[in-house]
């Protein structure tokens, strides 16, 4: 593996921060939500009837907040360009929460990196990205933000 | 996409390899959860190896049948019609596998105006096992004859001759 | 089409919710590596193989299949969602993939009220959360913020 300076990490690193691709958009399936619903173990009839979704106030069928990650994975670049290291590890993830997602909504998201920077690990060097994703519904309306910490070592 | 007429199809000759491969757990994976299928012996390596004592996760029989439907549909063209298709599975497959989808054609049958063509089918790993043979039955049109019809009715067939 | 066995949550007030207030435990699992196909194919998402492919993984010098961290973090919310019942808001959730779960391990998830106030006339409740293993161990440690109804309201 090639050695690099710390100059060059933390320049590696300054690079990443800003808007990463296109917005893009996708459609909230019925079928996904089910499937997602099912996968996180959650039952509440709004994830799989309308008539209860409507009962409890909700345009329709509600997605389970982890479809998210059908977002992140599908429709955002999340391989990080770095060169140093060898491993990139999942760290943590804030949600913040606004409107539901709803069966038929299409939702586009955005992805900014908000924040990189080396630190000292206890294995050596550490990269530490902080990647914003910004979800929103075809009315314009913020549906929830993602941030995900991401380590480079 | 090929048009083939009955007239051009010749008992013996080989129909177009399809080829898939190698196979992989996400290839597996991918098949399960589209299917909803959640047999671990698909996924798990230890619930596969050591309680069905299995030589490793193995390869959906469902995905074999899809893969060898998409040889003959394939073959029969547009103008063409899939009408049967049968299976047995013999052998397993597992990741790693390189599968080749092959088929031949075995008789000809003149049910005018149309022509059905029967054809032996089979699914064979890179060791040359062959572990799910099978067999299908293709309408064709003939050569200045009608279509096909869209739904196929079989009562469009004419009477088997000879 | 799978069945599912939908659960209408219950209800919970801000009321019911005192500080110090230690949720029941729930526990998931032996988590199994089902648990992961169903989590990657909700996401329709299969590139790390080292969630699902034994070999790969011990290839990678990894002691076996690792489960995913997001799936862990979302069956976590999922549990909070129940705790906090049907007319709850999450507002945020927080969590952070601290030791690996793997194929057999138990994940209980755990969970106590941490704060509760009133913010221009909206009930609040902060937990805090983790996951602990068979052995104890904290693999995920973890925060919510929700909006409660509040009784009579």
């Amino acid at each position: 593996m090639t050695e690099f300076s710390q100059a060059e990490m933390e320049r590696q690193l300054a690079a990443l921060i800003g808007p990463v691709g296109e917005p893009v958009s996708m459609a909230v399936e019925l079928g996904a939500v089910r499937r997602m619903a099912v996968a996180v173990d959650d039952f509440d009839p709004i994830h799989y009837d309308e008539a209860a979704a409507h009962k409890r106030g909700f345009r329709g069928i509600v997605a389970p907040w982890p479809l998210l990650w059908s977002w992140f994975f599908n429709c955002t670049e999340y391989h990080l360009d770095i060169e140093f290291g060898k491993a990139t590890v999942h760290g943590q993830d804030e949600y913040e929460f606004r409107e539901p997602l709803i069966v038929g909504d299409v939702i586009t998201v955005t992805t900014t990196i908000m924040a990189a920077r080396l630190k000292q690990g206890r294995t050596g060097p550490l990269g530490q990205v902080e990647a914003e994703r910004r979800f929103t519904n075809q009315h314009g309306q913020l549906c929830a933000v993602l941030k995900t910490t991401l380590f480079r070592r | 996409m090929t048009t083939i007429c009955f007239e051009d199809v010749e008992v013996s000759q080989d129909i177009p390899s399809l080829f898939k491969g190698p196979m992989t757990t996400a290839h597996i994976m991918r098949w399960s959860a589209a299917m909803e299928n959640w047999h671990p012996i698909h996924f798990d390596w230890r619930f596969a190896t050591e309680q069905h004592k299995l030589p490793d996760v193995i390869v959906n029989g469902s995905w074999k049948q899809h893969v060898m439907l998409q040889l003959v549909a394939d073959w029969a063209g547009e103008t063409g019609w899939l009408w049967k298709i049968r299976f047995q599975f013999r052998g397993m497959n597992v990741p790693g596998d390189t599968l080749e989808a092959w088929g031949r054609v075995v008789a000809k049958h003149d049910r005018h105006p149309f022509g059905v063509v029967d054809l032996q089918i089979g699914l064979k790993n890179q060791k040359g096992d062959d572990g799910t043979p099978g067999s299908a039955s293709v309408v064709l049109p003939k050569r200045n004859g009608p279509a096909v019809p869209y739904p196929f009715d079989p009562r469009v067939l004419g009477p088997q001759k000879g | 089409m799978f069945k599912v066995n939908m659960v209408e949550p219950p209800v919970v007030y801000f009321e019911d919710l005192a500080e110090g207030h230690e949720f029941p435990t729930v526990t998931k699992g032996p988590m199994m590596v089902g648990h992961q196909v169903r989590w990657a194919g909700a996401c329709d998402n299969y590139e790390s193989e080292f969630h699902h492919d034994e070999h790969v993984a011990k290839a990678a010098g990894l002691p076996g299949i690792l489960l995913s961290g997001p799936l862990m973090a979302s069956l976590l919310l999922t549990t909070v969602t129940q705790w906090l019942g049907r007319d709850a808001r999450l507002v945020r959730f927080f969590d952070q993939n601290r030791g690996a779960t793997m194929p057999r391990d138990t994940a209980l998830m755990n969970g106590r009220v941490k704060r509760k106030y009133l913010e221009s006339g909206k009930a609040f409740v902060e937990l805090d959360l983790s996951i602990t293993n068979q052995r104890s161990e904290v693999t995920t440690p973890g925060s919510a913020l929700a909006e409660m109804p509040r009784r009579g309201g």
